[in-house]
């Protein structure tokens, strides 16, 4: 059965708190950018309250080269959006320079609303390429992705989405994240260091309820000997007249 | 006093238990069954495995990194033990030899040309090392080492023979003990020696047919007229039983580390069934003799986990450690032995069959009641350790 239950609230797992898993994608890629472009550098950028340091010191003990935090107190008691965050992350990039590509998740695993993007690749006049599985090939002028059907190029700058499990991220060097820690700060700026005023920050949409996601049924597990198991599984794909 | 893991090593953690579950876990039958050749023609581990491994800095947690190892101190390393531990004793085995010991005694009392030669490689995981102290007649009984190094110009001639040798078919570098002052014995006349297997004389006879950790190779390293020049006696000539006790003194607490991890891994097992597993009518976690155990088995964990992290933090802020490792070694091998018992017991007949974990973890844990210095020698250090602050020198 599937369907979906309304929630009146989702609880978070306060113990830990992850990356979302196709940001991982999205620097598992930059990061095979780097691998091929000795001069290519990777920046982690994060939005978001104080703990967000720990996840771009992941990014870094991951290959990135730097970390950049957007963090304002004030970001706490406004009710922003996608439109909000993405103006905040346009003034960042804005505010690093000479950045020719920017990779989003294209979804986050929290809201599953995949809207941020978009919205970052308007706020920074852009072109978007969405759902990208991988780079083919980058030169001082384009892009050009693999895309699940097609494949794309766009002039650069650029933003691409990339999808969850579009690649295998590589693991996190020990060594790096001993450096991450030891070596220094990871750069933070505030609203007043983008020039943004929590006015700029308007939402433009609201969220108006939350629910599970569609339940996943198990499959059957079939017992018994090797010889058992396969007669029963031929028996329930005749019942079902798909043999 | 602050008990909480930093944030660096939450996510060292994080990093090695990545590392350990998609790495290392798919292998474990395969590393088990050892079916893998080294440069040597022995059986070792998977080539691509140990590759991955260096590549990430596995084999050289606890160094420096201005010599070829990750920086993150003997805390760094007890949490790779035990995330590795948790999920391969085998695996955890070669690094704890080559880590742990092996690169650790060169770390420990090598000169400065001595660790850019020998430990940068080691540490890099570029190369293996083995420690090879025991001998037939010489196990718990170390000072009765007799293998001989005979001064011959610029070099010793090391003749003798050193047995259950962990990593000693897979290995570039060797850490002998070899006597160079027979009538000195211990006190005087022992020498540490780096050897490099590739050296004439350095053979490799028997592989050991072992109970458990059955992917870690063990065998018999025969010294037959190995030249060793001069400038690869490690420490003084004459204190190599000082650099051996020193050096394990920092690895047996890796190895409470380790067991500390097999322990974990068994009551999560043990938990994760008896909230499955039903008998008479619900799930047998109703049961007061599964509580208990499981209850005996979370306190034992938690104490080895507070030993086992109090130490590693002592060996890293520079605290004389010899009876705290010991203790490591000593409670850590009988706590895993006994949680691993108990969640076989847990899972029942399930739990004897071999397609489950659980009999594979019975017959790696023991080993660890024995190897690095026997539970009873443990007792002694521990002994000894307590009696010389009351003035009385025991001997064993």
């Amino acid at each position: 059965m599937t369907g979906y239950h309304s929630a009146e609230r989702i609880f978070v797992n306060r113990e830990e708190y992850i990356i979302n898993p196709a940001d991982l994608n999205a620097l598992e890629m930059a990061l095979r950018v780097k691998d091929e472009n000795d001069d290519a550098q990777v920046i982690a950028l994060g939005l978001g309250p104080a703990r967000v340091d720990n996840a771009l010191r992941e990014a870094l003990g991951r290959g990135a080269d730097r970390g950049m935090l957007i963090s304002d107190s004030a970001l706490a008691d406004l009710k922003t959006d996608a439109a909000g965050a993405a103006r905040l992350l346009a003034a960042a990039v804005h505010e690093i320079g000479d950045v020719n590509l920017v990779l989003c998740g294209a979804v986050a695993l929290d809201s599953g609303a995949g809207e941020l993007p978009g919205r970052l690749a308007h706020a920074l006049g852009w072109p978007m390429l969405s759902e990208v599985y991988a780079i083919e090939e980058i030169t001082d002028t384009s892009v050009h992705c693999a895309q699940q059907i097609v494949s794309s190029e766009a002039d650069l700058p650029a933003l691409l989405t990339v999808p969850r499990d579009a690649n295998q991220p590589r693991h996190i060097y020990g060594a790096r994240v001993v450096n991450a820690y030891r070596g220094g700060e990871i750069a933070a700026w505030n609203l007043d260091d983008l020039g943004i005023s929590p006015d700029d920050l308007e939402p433009l949409t609201r969220v108006s309820g939350r629910r599970f996601p569609p339940e996943r049924t198990l499959g059957t597990r079939l017992e018994g000997s090797l010889d058992e198991a396969v007669e029963s599984l031929v028996t329930q794909l005749r019942a079902r007249e798909l043999i | 006093m602050d008990f909480s893991f930093s944030k660096e090593h939450q996510l060292l953690r994080k990093a090695f238990r990545e590392f350990a579950e998609q790495e290392v876990a798919p292998r474990v039958d395969e590393i088990e069954h050892n079916t893998h050749t080294s440069s040597l023609g022995k059986s070792g581990l998977p080539a691509d495995l140990m590759k991955k491994a260096a590549e990430y800095r596995v084999m050289g947690v606890p160094f420096p990194q201005e010599y070829g190892g990750m920086g993150a101190g003997e805390t760094g390393y007890c949490i790779l033990m035990e995330e590795l531990n948790r999920v391969s004793p085998s695996f955890a085995t070669v690094v704890g030899a080559h880590t742990g010991i092996g690169a650790m005694s060169i770390y420990l009392d090598g000169t400065e040309e001595q660790k850019q030669r020998y430990l940068v490689p080691l540490a890099r995981g570029e190369q293996i090392a083995a420690f090879a102290l025991t001998e037939p007649g010489a196990g718990s009984d170390a000072a009765a080492t007799r293998t001989r190094a005979v001064r011959e110009g610029d070099s010793y001639i090391l003749d003798g023979t050193k047995h259950y040798i962990t990593n000693g078919s897979i290995c570039e570098v060797a850490v002998v003990l070899a006597l160079t002052d027979p009538a000195l014995g211990p006190r005087g006349g022992m020498t540490a020696f780096i050897v490099e297997s590739q050296w004439e004389g350095f053979k490799i006879s028997k592989l050991e047919d072992k109970m458990g950790i059955r992917g870690s190779p063990t065998c018999e390293v025969v010294l037959d007229g190995v030249r060793v020049p001069q400038e690869n006696v490690l420490g003084q000539v004459g204190l190599g039983f000082v650099t051996f006790m020193k050096t394990l003194d920092v690895g047996r607490t890796g190895l409470g580390a380790a067991s500390l991890g097999g322990a974990q891994r068994m009551l999560d097992l043990a938990v994760e069934w008896a909230v499955t597993r039903e008998a008479f009518g619900g799930p047998i976690a109703h049961k007061q003799s599964i509580q208990w155990m499981v209850a005996d088995m979370a306190a034992e964990i938690e104490a080895l986990r507070s030993l086992v992290y109090r130490t590693a933090w002592m060996i890293d802020t520079g605290q004389p450690h010899t009876r705290e490792a010991a203790i490591c070694k000593l409670y850590g091998s009988e706590v895993c032995s006994r949680v691993t018992d108990k969640a076989l017991q847990i899972y029942g007949a399930l739990g004897y069959s071999r397609h489950m974990p659980l009999e594979r973890a019975f017959r790696d844990a023991r080993i660890s009641e024995i190897f690095e210095g026997t539970n009873e020698i443990q007792r002694i250090v521990i002994a000894s350790d307590i009696f010389q602050k009351q003035g009385v020198r025991i001997r064993p």
